[in-house]
């Protein structure tokens, strides 16, 4: 039996999508089996990031409403055996075109066949919002270090509790080390300890991030960036491994290296 | 009265004219005693066939189904009814499929334009997009989203595009993923393609060139009004 997930934040623009694919394509790294689910109706983008847009046929609204069976809407990722699959939002329907109890059914079917369920879930606290909660076991909440962005998470946490989801996971995302540092922004631990919620992981504010998703390609794929190695960790805390927090203080690039290109 | 049928031989066989002008009442009584006069007449019965030809009367199908019922026995056959008018509802349904409809236009991500009988597309399809034709659709531009032809299970419709994106063709129940990457594409030269579904119900594309070779009738708009 699988475990659902909810990636949520409040505040829109945050990395959730962002989010949903990376820790869904590591967690398929990791060997195990997972089906991303864009709650995102009418916005959809898990399908862009993850370079499958072209091959929606039928989506999640199709198979609410009876014109395809779940296995028909579910489009496998060829960079993976049978590990990782989407089920795309639908991008012609209104938002309330489906609705909580649908949506714990469609999800309770998913959980057959895959050990994990991540729900990319819209911004705001609609319909779209109520869907991604109810149908979830657990929660991942992303925030930036902004502090509107935090304002919504707190918000996010609130609605959560008055849920049987237990308390949802911290990420905090686009971390900038020179702005943290400068006490610019609030600190990991700041913003962990402002939320009162168990931190999952950090990501670093990486460029990578934005060529790899125009690509299609989730940045996670390839190990050699900070924010890849960020997902790695997540992934790796959800499956129950410790790991240890990744370290703010800046890699300085050495003085030789940027001279020579060699040494340490 | 009498005169509102009248029964012709020709070189194609009988034909049975009913005058549009006369009440249908009328014209079953005629046909009734007419076609049981021919069966009293004839000895050695052999089939015969029926061309029934109406004028300007457009017979429902519950009255052919009473001419039908009058004249058939087993010699006497109906091969086909005849009128010079059509209704109005037909004119409009033949209109419509024999004229494409003409889109000029952008085709954004969750929008979707549909037309019943071909659709010419001028503009650009981006991704999310859809366009979904009962018939055939040419687009003049970029196809970057999704083009669904023959949506209610015409096989026999094509989708004409230049196949230079990444994007998704649909032929009735048939999915073609066009992905970039996959294709050689030559930048300088026209790569208007059509994607058909072939012999063996596979959905492929095609060179322009055969386009003419196995779809001959896409050119023949004046096909459908004769036979209903
Ligand atoms: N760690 C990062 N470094 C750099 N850019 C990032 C990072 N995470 C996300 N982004 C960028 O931020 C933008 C928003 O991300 P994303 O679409 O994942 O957010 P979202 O929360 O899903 O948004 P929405 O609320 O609209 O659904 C994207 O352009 C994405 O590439
Ligand atoms: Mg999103």
């Amino acid at each position: 039996m699988g475990k659902a997930i909810v990636i949520t934040s409040g505040k829109g623009g945050v990395g959730k999508t962002t989010s949903t694919a990376n820790i869904g394509t590591a967690l398929a790294l990791q060997g195990k089996k997972v089906c991303l689910v864009d709650m995102d109706i009418g916005l959809r983008n898990l399908d862009v990031i993850l370079g499958l847009e072209n091959r929606i046929i039928y989506d999640i609204i199709d198979v609410v409403e009876g014109r395809a069976k779940l296995h028909q809407a579910l489009i496998k990722d060829k960079r993976f055996n049978d590990q990782l699959f989407l089920l795309p939002a639908a991008q012609h329907a209104d938002k309330n075109a489906i609705n909580e109890i649908q949506m714990v059914d469609l999800v309770e079917e998913l959980k057959n066949d895959f050990e994990y369920i991540l729900i990319d879930c819209p911004a705001g606290i609609e319909q779209g919002f109520k869907n991604s909660i109810a149908a979830a076991d657990d929660a991942i909440l992303i925030t930036t270090p902004e502090i509107s962005a935090i304002r919504d998470a707190d918000r996010i946490i609130g609605l959560i509790e008055q849920t049987p989801i237990k308390a949802p996971q911290l990420v905090i995302n686009r971390i900038r080390k020179g702005m943290m540092e400068a006490g610019d922004v609030m600190d990991v631990e700041e913003i962990t300890r402002h939320l009162s919620i168990k931190l999952l992981g950090i990501i670093y504010e990486d460029d990578e991030v934005v060529r790899a998703s125009n690509r299609g390609n989730p940045v996670v794929l390839d190990p050699d960036h900070p924010s890849s190695q960020g997902y790695r960790n997540i992934s790796r805390r959800i499956l129950g491994d410790t790991v240890p927090l990744m370290t703010l203080k800046e890699e300085k690039v050495s003085f030789w290296k940027k001279i020579f290109g060699f040494g340490k | 009265m009498k005169g509102t049928v009248s029964l012709k031989g020709t070189q194609e066989g009988y034909q049975l004219i009913i005058q549009s002008s006369a009440s249908l009442e009328d014209a079953y009584e005629e046909l009734k005693s007419l076609t049981s006069q021919m069966r009293k007449d004839s000895h050695n019965r052999r089939e015969i066939k029926f061309h029934v030809k109406t004028g300007l009367r457009e017979l429902t199908d519950k009255e052919k189904n009473i001419i039908i019922e009058i004249v058939e026995d087993d010699y006497f056959k109906i091969s086909s009814f005849e009128s010079d008018v059509i209704t109005r509802e037909k004119c409009v349904r033949w209109q419509k499929e024999a004229s494409p409809t003409l889109e000029v236009r952008t085709v954004r991500s969750g929008q979707m334009v549909e037309a019943e009988g071909d659709m010419l597309l001028i503009g650009v399809v981006h991704p999310g997009g859809i366009v979904r034709a009962s018939g055939s659709i040419y687009i003049i531009g970029e196809l970057k989203g999704t083009a669904h032809a023959g949506v209610n299970g015409k096989e026999s419709a094509v989708v004409v595009a230049n196949f230079r994106y990444n994007a998704q063709v649909r032929i009735g129940d048939n999915v073609h993923v066009i992905e970039k990457k996959d294709r050689q594409i030559d930048e300088e030269a026209d790569t208007t393609e059509f994607v058909y579904v072939n012999d063996l119900h596979i959905i492929e594309v095609s060179k322009l060139e055969e386009l003419k070779a196995l779809r001959p009738e896409l050119d023949n708009y004046a096909g459908g009004i004769y036979n209903g």
